[in-house]
């Protein structure tokens, strides 16, 4: 077994930028910090002590196959569960002490099933991510109008601002979803597996606006993600869960490698560098016996290089 | 959003005030319209004055003490009903949700019931027996239900529908025990499930337009939590909404309503249903519109109810209960067939 | 948002205060018709309403005797079955009846023009069906009683209590009657005889009705326990009747045994019950309809499953009656008393 990699180095900081005046300077940067997290759904353990912290700033990927707890971890960090043991932080404070409505002034999340089809119309769905920020009566110190319009803009919605959600596609009313979720200003946001009811052009189309609308507003993502290449090309580091405990945490370089991979999926995948990129990108393979491979097993055989260039496919020594 | 409050405002305002003016004119004692208002205006503060009283006493007294107290009476009962079925359906996201849902119509006859049965229905305390009782009653089997369907604190929507059937069907099946044991072949139990206004005078109008307009305010103050409810209570939390609290706080309010409706006038159905969807079609599903609205579109619709009731077959009353029924089930039927889209808002 | 507050608070205030001043004008129109009410029956029946006049009026009243009936001194203070205390400073002269049996007990004594009002349900006499109708008999219609502008509202058994509370509460005299007994009903007469100066014609008929309970107790007298006939009373479908009601009573009187008299009120029929019983002369009532099965009631009786054995049935011994005089409080239940007694011992009837 393959303990947890600690070399990971955060991208640079951006602690120095707008940073909220109500935070006190957070000395390490770090927006959450999760520790030896458990939870148990009656008898079976879904999360049984994971650890792990997000600076500040970064795009923070948590990949592993079903059943690993990731979408419970979401659950814990935002607050909307509560674990059976261990405590998650976030800027400093223990989530359980934050009110709902406070830690949704600065906490979103986004989830995979789409927003229902409720008669609201898709400015009236982006307005409701104002709700946190306003008061009883429904008012805001400065009318939010011009935000919502600059959202429906940005997300390309301003066609569609008058339909109700009844009448849109997956992949318009997950660009609402994000829309609502945008207007929510948040400074830390949680993706639950936003892009599985999408094809692979609303995929790209989403993780591109919600890229760059990390990079203008200093927001930190953490996002849960079935698919490992969308995973690499987005995020900043990524941390592999198997069976309820975080195995590793790392760049997607240290992570994505096909005995990680298949230790953890129990289907060895080929890794190839993105030829663009330059992130590790995977390449599924067909299974010999029709199985899945059980992990642990020592086939050293089995592995393959990260080969350099597209093409250069194939068994080889191993090099690192 | 606020010019379309106006508008409809406007429209219920309206429409409720000429209901008035008709309802208050017309009635089983051949009053002419004139005359009626004006009685009513010899009892307005200033005005009055001028109004040379020129008519019978029997006139005023039916006017004053007949009509006018049951034509305000069947606007707030109705105004009550719908603003609870408005309250229900925001929370339990069902389009067959009302009032009744949760058994609290059950439970406040169960309570009037027993009365009835004992013939003590009018010894404790004058008018004031069954409703009181009816109320408690109704309450208790809201309380039930809560129990029933709560884990740790929590109410899914799914298990709270099914234990307010539960507790309907089993509350229900004690009511019609009773009926059956009660020895007179006229049967005043079934009389009052029926529902009626009639003889109320102005005992209880105070105390249901203090309800209401608590209510109401409540209501209201939730208004934006409900129209998030219908995104998913998931992701109503995480916009910040206490679900569990925002939940509770609606259902009892809206059942502190209906319980309240029902004690006074008995078991009046497809008000609480109704009218938030026609509302809802009309308007839109906005709960900061749909509330407001469903009190003013509520009054009227129980108004002409009643007043049909009074009228049609005077001096014979029709039941009401079997009139809202008798208005309101052609009135879904035609609003399921136009709209299907909407019912899922 | 803010206007919707006002709006808000504007419509609870408009409520409030329409419940307020009618709320307080109330009180004015419900002392105002106590006192008008006596002047409204003045003016319409023309008679002079005054004290003084009161013994002339009940004469004139009074068509039948030539001086030597009693008339009622006013103003009389009276109590109804309900204890509510009622004082007439004259006879009514605008009477509301809300219950068959009482229509019937006005119209005996004489009093059918001075009724302004009868219940949905009274038919007997013929007049009665041309009198203004007033709704139910359980909760008759507040507008319709008001605007005849009644000084006398009588309420019978089936008045709810509610209703009689509503009544009074908006000023009307309501006197209510419950008599249990024959021995009420004749003093329900001649107490309405006293309030409506009709004494007279209240003590004729008060005199006739006992006259005719005698000729029936004095012929069955000699019936001993063990020869009384066992009676089975179905008068709806289904139904029969025990005892502390009046055809309980009629029936013992007459010289039978009710056998469902060791039950109370109306009751569902127990069919075991009756077979066990072996009535031997069966009442029920003429006309009736069975709702589900579409058969006559005689029919029904006859064609129930294992009453075919039943004596009354094997003799024939069905008797119908006019149900109406079974259940009504009123005169004409001593005429259900002969009935039933000439239907019980035919021979000792023979006349």
């Amino acid at each position: 077994m393959l303990g947890p990699v600690n070399s990971a180095r955060p991208k640079p900081e951006n602690e120095n930028k707008g940073a909220p005046a109500s935070a006190a300077p957070r000395a390490s940067g770090e927006i959450v910090r999760a520790e030896n997290l458990c939870k148990s759904f009656g008898s079976n353990p879904v999360l049984r002590g994971a650890s792990f912290s997000v600076m500040r700033g970064e795009i923070f990927g948590i990949i592993g196959p079903n059943g690993s707890g990731k979408s419970t971890l979401l659950g814990l960090i935002s607050g909307v569960e509560k674990p059976d043991s261990g405590t998650v932080l976030l800027d400093g404070k223990p989530v359980r002490h934050y009110s709902r409505k406070g830690l949704a002034q600065w906490l979103a999340v986004l989830r995979q099933e789409p927003l229902p089809a409720a008669a609201f119309t898709v400015r009236e769905v982006v307005e409701m991510g104002r709700f946190p920020h306003q008061n009883w009566l429904g008012g805001e110190p400065d009318g939010g109008e011009e935000r919502i319009e600059a959202i429906l803009r940005r997300l390309e919605l301003s066609g569609l601002a008058g339909r109700t959600l009844a009448q849109l596609s997956g992949g318009e009313r997950q660009r609402a979803a994000l829309g609502k979720v945008m207007a929510q200003d948040p400074r830390l946001l949680l993706l639950d597996e936003p892009t599985t009811y999408l094809d692979i052009g609303h995929q790209i189309q989403l993780m591109d606006k919600i890229k760059q609308w990390q990079r203008e507003s200093d927001l930190t993502v953490v996002a849960v993600l079935h698919d490992l290449n969308l995973a690499a090309l987005y995020c900043d580091r990524l941390m592999l869960m198997h069976r309820g405990k975080t195995v590793c945490v790392g760049t997607p370089g240290e992570i994505l490698r096909s005995d990680l991979i298949a230790e953890a999926y129990g289907t060895e995948p080929i890794v190839i560098r993105h030829p663009a990129e330059g992130v590790p990108q995977i390449v599924l393979q067909k299974g010999e016996s029709g199985g899945l491979g059980t992990p642990g097993d020592d086939a050293p055989e089995k592995r393959f290089a990260i080969a350099e260039g597209v093409g250069q496919i194939g068994k080889g020594k191993t090099g690192t | 959003m606020r010019a379309k409050l106006f508008f409809w405002s406007g429209i219920g305002l309206a429409l409720l005030v000429v209901s008035m003016v008709i309802s208050l004119s017309i009635g089983s004692a051949g009053i002419a319209v004139g005359e009626v208002w004006r009685i009513l205006l010899h009892h307005l503060p200033v005005v009055g004055e001028r109004v040379a009283a020129d008519w019978q006493p029997s006139s005023e007294q039916i006017v004053v003490m007949v009509r006018l107290p049951r034509v305000l009476l069947a606007m707030l009962v109705g105004a009550c009903l719908s603003l609870a079925g408005a309250g229900f359906q925001g929370v339990l996201r069902n389009p067959l949700a009302d009032p009744y849902t949760l058994g609290v119509a059950a439970g406040a006859a169960v309570g009037a019931s027993l009365l009835m049965l004992l013939g003590l229905h009018y010894k404790l305390l004058g008018m004031w027996t069954i409703p009181a009782t009816a109320f408690l009653t109704g309450m208790l089997s809201l309380f039930l239900v809560l129990r029933l369907a709560g884990t740790q604190g929590r109410f899914q929507i799914e298990t709270l529908i099914l234990s307010g059937v539960v507790m309907q069907a089993f509350l229900g099946s004690v009511v019609s025990f009773m009926v059956s044991l009660s020895d007179d072949v006229v049967n005043e139990i079934v009389f009052w499930l029926l529902g009626s206004l009639a003889m109320r005078g102005w005992s209880f109008q105070p105390i249901l337009a203090v309800w209401l307009a608590a209510g109401f305010a409540v209501l209201l103050a939730f208004a934006r939590a409900l129209n998030i409810f219908a995104l998913g209570e998931r992701q109503a939390a995480h916009l910040g909404i206490s679900v569990e609290r925002v939940k509770l706080t609606v259902l009892i309010v809206a059942t502190f309503l209906t319980a309240a409706a029902v004690s006074v006038v008995g078991i009046i159905g497809f008000v609480g249903l109704v009218v938030p969807h026609l509302v809802r079609l009309m308007a839109g599903p906005d709960y900061r519109l749909l509330i407001p609205m469903s009190v003013l579109f509520g009054a009227v619709y129980v108004l002409w109810a009643d007043t049909l009731a009074r009228t049609l077959l005077s001096p014979t009353e029709i039941p009401l209960g079997v009139m809202t029924a008798f208005l309101g089930a052609p009135f879904f039927a035609w609003l399921l067939r136009k709209s299907k889209r909407m019912i899922g808002g | 948002m803010r206007r919707l507050w006002l709006a808000a608070v504007m419509l609870a205030l408009a409520v409030a205060s329409a419940a307020c001043a009618a709320g307080g004008a109330a009180g004015d129109p419900g002392d105002g018709s106590a006192s008008a009410a006596p002047q409204q029956g003045a003016a319409p029946a023309g008679d002079t309403g005054g004290k003084d006049e009161a013994s002339a009026g009940g004469e004139d009243a009074d068509k039948s005797s030539q001086g030597n009936a009693k008339s009622t001194v006013y103003p009389l203070t009276v109590q109804d079955a309900d204890g509510q205390t009622l004082t007439f400073d004259q006879a009514p002269q605008r009477i509301v009846s809300v219950s068959p049996a009482e229509t019937e007990i006005l119209f005996a004594l004489g009093l059918g023009e001075r009724i302004v009002g009868v219940s949905d349900y009274d038919d007997y006499p013929e007049e009665a069906m041309a009198k203004p109708k007033m709704g139910g008999i359980v909760t008759p219609n507040e507008e319709a009683i008001l605007s005849a502008a009644p000084d006398l509202v009588i309420g019978g058994i089936s008045l709810d209590e509610q209703a009689a509370g509503r009544l009074r509460e908006l000023g009307l005299k309501l006197y209510r009657t419950n008599p249990k007994t024959l021995d009420d009903v004749i003093a329900n007469i001649l107490q309405i005889g006293i309030i409506t100066d009709a004494q007279g014609r209240a003590e004729e008929a008060a005199a006739a009705m006992r006259e005719d309970i005698r000729t029936v107790t004095e012929a069955v007298a000699r019936i001993t326990e063990e020869e009384r006939k066992r009676v089975y009373a179905e008068f709806s479908p289904g139904w029969t009747v025990g005892s502390g009601e009046f055809l309980d009573e009629l029936i013992r009187l007459a010289g039978g045994v009710n056998i469902a008299g060791d039950t109370e009120g109306w009751n569902r029929v127990d069919e075991e019950k009756v077979i066990r019983d072996d009535p031997e002369v069966i009442l029920y009532a003429a006309g009736l309809t069975d709702f589900d099965s579409g058969k006559a009631l005689e029919e029904l009786i006859k064609s129930r499953g294992g009453w075919s054995g039943i004596t009354a049935i094997r003799e024939g011994r069905l008797i119908p009656l006019d149900m109406n005089i079974m259940v009504r409080p009123g005169p004409r239940l001593t005429q259900a008393l002969q009935e039933i007694a000439r239907g019980l011992y035919p021979e000792l009837f023979e006349q």
